[in-house]
């Protein structure tokens, strides 16, 4: 049975305050997790750049999920909920870096960071060490329609910004990243 | 590496693949998620319909629908009627302060309705360890209540009756500066007034002072020349006592809508929720401002 079957099948459940609701979202992360938990720690990947970061950020989603899971109204869309809590999570551990990366102490010159060594499973293209130098609503638009192939609406119920925003950021982010690869290739 | 126009889409969309697919996560994520959700079990419904109302609400706020972002129309969805969308703009900005002008007209409506504002202190005092008995005592028997939960409801000027108030605690509410700024609001016309001597045996801490101190009170100022509801010439409730050593303190309201300052030199049991000192005055305070002042 692939996740949009289960998925299906768990919102055909007419009362939710069933005690078997625990094991439907038992179920329904069981499902997701086999069939979309590799793409979604790639996505957290590219959006914070750390694979252990990505995966904790990954089962932090997962849970929130289980946790809600009876205030899900659409249970079709807990895939939905999952990119959504990931992208936002991301958000915030990005936010928490900067801050821990402001007060913490400069490593010395020829000492790489942890964070380097993590970095550079990922930072082998010119276009990927671009990417990292966008603002994160842009990265996040990128990664959202070029990676996850979303559509803009999807994108923007995912970021929880409007379409025109989604736009907006996607061409900046084009642009952003077309002149700093010219000037690279120069 | 670098093409213009969509070559450049073409090869954000190849590297971007290919650095993520030389990510793996590691194995055992299943049961790291499952550990966590043994403990974290999903949310009780009850809690799950307040969160999901309460998420609705924030929503209809914040994004101007009442249901989660991805199952209706955001704002994006009246993007293209430009006149629509111009209208909206200013409902969206009044939005937050229509929320907060229900949300405050509701808490006036709550603490305008008597019983409930009576249900809400009752329920703070009994949070906050206080005696509920003392609550309801101080409910327009007159006496002030130590420890401040009934306080508030004793500023009612209906005389709505209260029961159970010991003599205690009213003695503990009311230290020695009952005697010294006695008010006499006792009304003449009101038979059935007892004892005020028994009243004060058993409420008074003080039951030595001299009755002739509460006469001279006449002189304090009322905080009935301001108008107030509590004032002691707005409210005809006379607090009468009827001690038989039980300390039950009957409050008795009198249709004399003006209470007359007698000389019966009795001192007789404070009903409002504030002692004169309260207003600043000692007992060798400044006069009444005005004469028909009960205080």
């Amino acid at each position: 049975m692939s996740v949009t079957e289960t998925l299906a099948a768990t919102a055909l459940i007419p009362d939710a305050r069933s005690p078997a609701t625990a094991w439907d979202a038992d179920r329904v992360v069981t499902e997701i997790y086999h069939g979309e938990y590799k793409s979604l720690v790639r996505l957290a990947v590219l959006l914070v750049h750390d694979v252990p970061t990505a995966e904790e950020v990954v089962q932090d989603a997962f849970e929130a999920m289980h946790h809600a899971w009876r205030r899900l109204r659409e249970k079709e869309k807990a895939l939905s909920y999952l990119r959504q809590a990931v992208v936002n999570r991301s958000r915030s551990v990005l936010r928490h870096r900067t801050v821990v990366d402001r007060n913490a102490p400069k490593p010395a010159p020829d000492e790489p960071s942890a964070e380097q060594g993590a970095l550079a499973l990922i930072e082998r293209s010119a276009v990927i060490a671009a990417l990292r130098t966008l603002p994160d609503r842009q990265r996040e638009a990128v990664v959202l329609r070029y990676y996850a192939d979303l559509s803009e609406a999807d994108i923007a119920a995912t970021m929880g910004i409007s379409r025109g925003a989604v736009k907006s950021h996607t061409a900046r982010a084009m642009a952003s990243l077309k002149s700093i690869l010219e000037l690279e290739s120069s | 590496m670098t093409t213009p126009g969509r070559d450049l889409e073409a090869a954000l969309r190849r590297e971007l693949f290919a650095a993520a697919a030389a990510v793996e996560p590691t194995p055992g994520g299943l049961e790291r998620i499952r550990a966590r959700t043994r403990k974290r079990p999903p949310q009780p419904w009850l809690l799950s319909v307040l969160l999901g109302a309460l998420s609705r609400a924030r929503y209809w706020v914040w994004r101007g629908h009442w249901a989660w972002p991805g199952s209706a129309p955001g704002p994006h969805a009246l993007s293209r009627s430009g006149g629509r969308h111009a209208a909206r703009g200013g409902w969206l900005r009044l939005r937050p302060m229509v929320a907060l002008a229900g949300v405050a007209f509701v808490a006036t409506i709550t603490l305008a309705l008597p019983p409930l504002r009576q249900a809400i202190v009752q329920v703070g005092s009994n949070l906050t360890g206080g005696n509920p008995s003392s609550g309801s005592g101080a409910n327009g028997n007159g006496s002030l209540s130590g420890n401040g939960g009934g306080g508030a409801l004793a500023n009612d000027a209906n005389g709505t009756p209260g029961t159970g108030s010991s003599g205690t605690q009213s003695a503990a509410a009311r230290p020695a500066s009952t005697s010294r700024c006695q008010p006499t609001a006792t009304p003449s016309s009101s038979p059935t007034t007892a004892s005020p001597s028994a009243t004060e045996t058993t409420t008074d801490p003080k039951p030595t002072a001299d009755p002739s101190a509460t006469v001279t009170t006449t002189s304090c100022p009322s905080p009935g020349a301001s108008g107030k509801a509590n004032s002691p010439t707005s409210t005809p409730t006379t607090p009468s006592v009827t001690q038989s050593g039980t300390a039950t303190a009957t409050p008795t309201t009198t249709p004399t809508p003006t209470p007359t300052p007698t000389d019966s030199g009795t001192p007789t049991t404070w009903p409002y929720p504030y002692r004169w000192h309260d207003y600043g005055v000692t007992a060798s305070g400044t006069p009444a401002a005005s004469g028909s002042s009960a205080g």
